[in-house]
C-alpha cells in the first residue's frame, strides 16, 4: 500500500515536471563571423552552452557571446536548447568557471545586431546567438534552435 | 571586525555583476563567489565540522567569500588564482585553495601544475560554491570524510576526447608529493601531512548525465592538539574510492555519490542520494545520506535535507533548507566516542575527553543567500 502511494507520488511528480519543460517557441541562431568554424550538430552545441566543452576542431578554444543573464532571450534560448532553467544554467556555468573547466560566455549590455558584430570581429574564435531575424547579414550559420 | 565591514561593502559594491570583471585586458579577469546565512539547530553539541552549528543562532557559520583571477597568457597556457574565505577562515585569514597553471599541450591533452583541489567528488573542484550545487552545504556523510581537506600540491594530467559530438571522456591523473592542512574540531586542532598522494579520476559527460569514478592513495598522519594534552597519531595509509552519478530527467535532476573509505584506524562506506525538481524560479530538494561502519557492520550516521532554492537575477540564490540528522552507533558497539556528523560526541559517558552530553539527533533549519560573479 505504502509502496503504491510511493510510486503515484513519483509519477505525479515527474508528470508535473515534464509538463513544465514544454514551453518556449521561438527559433534562435547560432552564428559566426569566423569562417572557418565549422557549422556544430545540436548535440555539441548542448555541450558548448552547459561548458562540458570549450573547443571545436579545427580552430580549438572559442569563446561563447551571452545575453544578459536576465533577459527573456536568455532564458528562452537555453530553454530551447537544453531544456534548462536559468537557475540550472547559472549553477552549471558557476561550476566550470570555478574549477578551471571552461571560461562562462560573455554577456553583451548592447545586444543589438551591430554590437554582436563588433564583439564577434574582436574574438579569434566568437560565437553569438540571437534570434532569427536578428542575426547579421554576413554571418556564418551553425546551427538553427527550434 | 573592519575586514569584515570591507569584504560586506566589496561585496554590495560588486553584486549588480553577473560577469567577471576584465581588468586592463580581456585576458586578465577577477571572478568571485560568496555564500552568507542564518542557522540553528536544536542540539547543544555543534554539528557538521568546521561550520560547528549549535543551538544558538549562527550568522556566519556557513559565511563564504571567494574571489579568483584568471590569466589567459597565451592561446595555450593559462593561469589562475582563487582564495577562499571558508567557513573555518577569518578574513585575515583566507586559504589559497587553486593556484596553477595549465598548459593544455593539444585540444586533448592538458597539464595543469601548482596548487588544485582534491578531485574526490562531483562537487570537490567547486566546493565553496554555494549556486554550483543544490543544497547550502554538500552532503556532509560523503563530503565531510575528508575533514575539509580540500587542495593539494602537485601535478595533473588529463585526456579529454568528445565521442560523436555527444559524450566526452575525460581521464585524469594527479600527483602530490606533500600536503599540510589542519582541521577544527573546536577543542582538538589537527595538524594533517598528507604524502604521496595519487591517484586518478574517470569523468563521462553528456546532455543529461554525468559519470564519475575516482580512486586515491595517500599516506597520512595528525598532531593533535588542545588545552589539555598534545598527541599524534602515527602514519596510516588512507584509501578511498568514489562513484558519482548526476542524472537528468526533463526538469529533475537525480544525484547519487558512494564513497568508500578506509585508513588505519577507520573503514566505512557513505553515500548520499538527492532529488532535484527544477521549476522556471524555485527548485525544491530531497536529499538522504547514511554512513555505514564496516568494521562494526552497523548504520553509525544518517540525515535526511529537505529545502527549496529561489533563483533570483544576477546570479543570486536563496535557499531554505531543513536538516535531520541522527549519530546511531553507540561507543559500547565499536569503543570510541562515535560522532555521527557531530563535531564531537554526544554520547554520555562514552571514552575519551571530548565528549557533550545531549541527544544523538539534530534538526536544523538554514537560510542561505549564494552569489557569484
Amino acid at each position: 500500500m505504502l509502496s503504491r502511494r510511493f510510486i503515484l507520488c513519483i509519477s505525479l511528480f515527474l508528470a508535473i515536471s515534464y509538463a513544465n519543460a514544454g514551453y518556449g517557441e521561438q527559433t534562435f541562431v547560432i552564428f559566426t563571423l569566423n569562417h572557418n568554424i565549422p557549422e556544430i550538430s545540436r548535440a555539441k552545441a548542448k555541450m558548448l552552452y552547459t561548458g562540458k566543452l570549450k573547443s571545436i576542431k579545427p580552430v580549438g578554444r572559442v569563446q561563447l557571446m551571452d545575453w544578459q543573464h536576465n533577459s527573456s532571450e536568455r532564458a528562452s534560448f537555453y530553454r530551447q536548447l537544453a531544456n534548462k532553467t536559468t537557475g540550472q544554467i547559472n549553477s552549471l556555468w558557476a561550476s566550470a568557471a570555478f574549477s578551471g573547466k571552461a571560461k562562462p560566455p560573455t554577456p553583451l549590455q548592447d545586444t543589438t545586431s551591430a554590437a554582436i558584430t563588433q564583439w564577434l570581429q574582436d574574438q579569434n574564435n566568437g560565437i553569438a546567438y540571437a534570434p532569427q531575424e536578428d542575426i547579421p547579414v554576413n554571418s556564418k550559420i551553425l546551427l538553427i534552435v527550434k | 571586525m573592519t575586514m569584515k565591514l570591507l569584504m560586506s561593502a566589496l561585496v554590495l559594491v560588486l553584486s549588480p555583476l553577473t560577469m567577471a570583471i576584465e581588468l586592463g585586458s580581456e585576458n586578465l579577469t577577477l571572478s568571485g563567489f560568496a555564500t552568507t546565512s542564518v542557522t540553528r539547530s536544536n542540539n547543544s553539541t555543534p554539528f557538521y565540522i568546521n561550520r560547528n552549528i549549535d543551538d544558538s543562532t549562527c550568522y556566519d557559520c556557513d559565511t563564504t567569500l571567494g574571489l579568483q583571477f584568471d590569466y589567459q597568457a597565451l592561446d595555450n597556457l593559462s593561469f589562475s588564482l582563487q582564495t577562499v574565505k571558508r567557513p573555518e577562515d577569518d578574513y585575515s585569514d583566507v586559504a589559497v585553495e587553486w593556484a596553477y597553471g595549465n598548459w593544455q599541450i593539444n585540444d586533448d591533452v592538458g597539464l595543469r601544475l601548482g596548487r588544485l583541489r582534491i578531485p574526490t567528488y562531483l562537487t570537490s573542484e567547486y566546493y565553496y560554491v554555494g549556486n554550483a550545487y543544490p543544497w547550502v552545504r554538500p552532503p556532509s556523510e560523503v563530503y565531510n570524510k575528508q575533514f575539509g581537506v580540500t587542495s593539494y600540491n602537485g601535478v595533473e594530467l588529463n585526456y579529454h576526447f568528445l565521442y560523436d559530438d555527444a559524450v566526452s571522456f575525460t581521464l585524469r591523473s594527479f600527483y602530490s608529493p606533500h600536503n599540510t592542512d589542519d582541521a577544527d574540531f573546536i577543542v582538538e586542532k589537527y595538524d594533517i601531512t598528507f604524502d604521496d598522494l595519487y591517484g586518478g579520476v574517470i569523468e563521462v559527460e553528456a546532455d543529461n548525465l554525468t559519470l564519475r569514478y575516482q580512486i586515491s592513495h595517500a599516506t597520512g598522519s595528525a598532531d593533535i592538539k588542545s588545552d589539555a594534552e598534545k598527541y599524534s597519531l602515527p602514519e596510516f595509509a588512507y584509501n578511498n574510492q568514489t562513484f558519482g552519478i548526476i542524472y537528468t530527467l526533463g526538469s529533475v535532476d537525480w544525484w547519487l555519490e558512494y564513497q568508500i573509505n578506509d585508513d588505519y584506524y577507520t573503514a566505512n562506506n557513505s553515500y548520499y542520494t538527492a532529488l532535484v525538481w527544477h521549476t522556471d524560479d524555485f527548485s525544491p530538494y530531497i536529499n538522504y545520506g547514511e554512513t555505514r561502519d564496516t568494521l562494526a557492520n552497523k548504520k553509525s550516521s544518517r540525515t535526511i535535507i529537505v529545502g527549496i532554492r529561489l533563483d533570483f537575477p544576477n546570479n543570486f540564490s536563496l535557499n531554505l533548507e531543513g536538516t535531520r540528522s541522527e549519530n546511531l552507533i553507540t561507543p559500547e558497539e565499536v569503543g570510541a566516542a562515535t560522532k555521527g556528523q557531530f563535531v564531537y560526541s554526544n554520547w554520555s559517558g562514552a571514552p575519551g575527553q571530548w565528549v557533550k552530553d545531549s541527544s544523538q539527533r539534530v534538526t536544523l533549519m538554514t537560510l542561505a543567500l549564494n552569489w557569484n560573479f
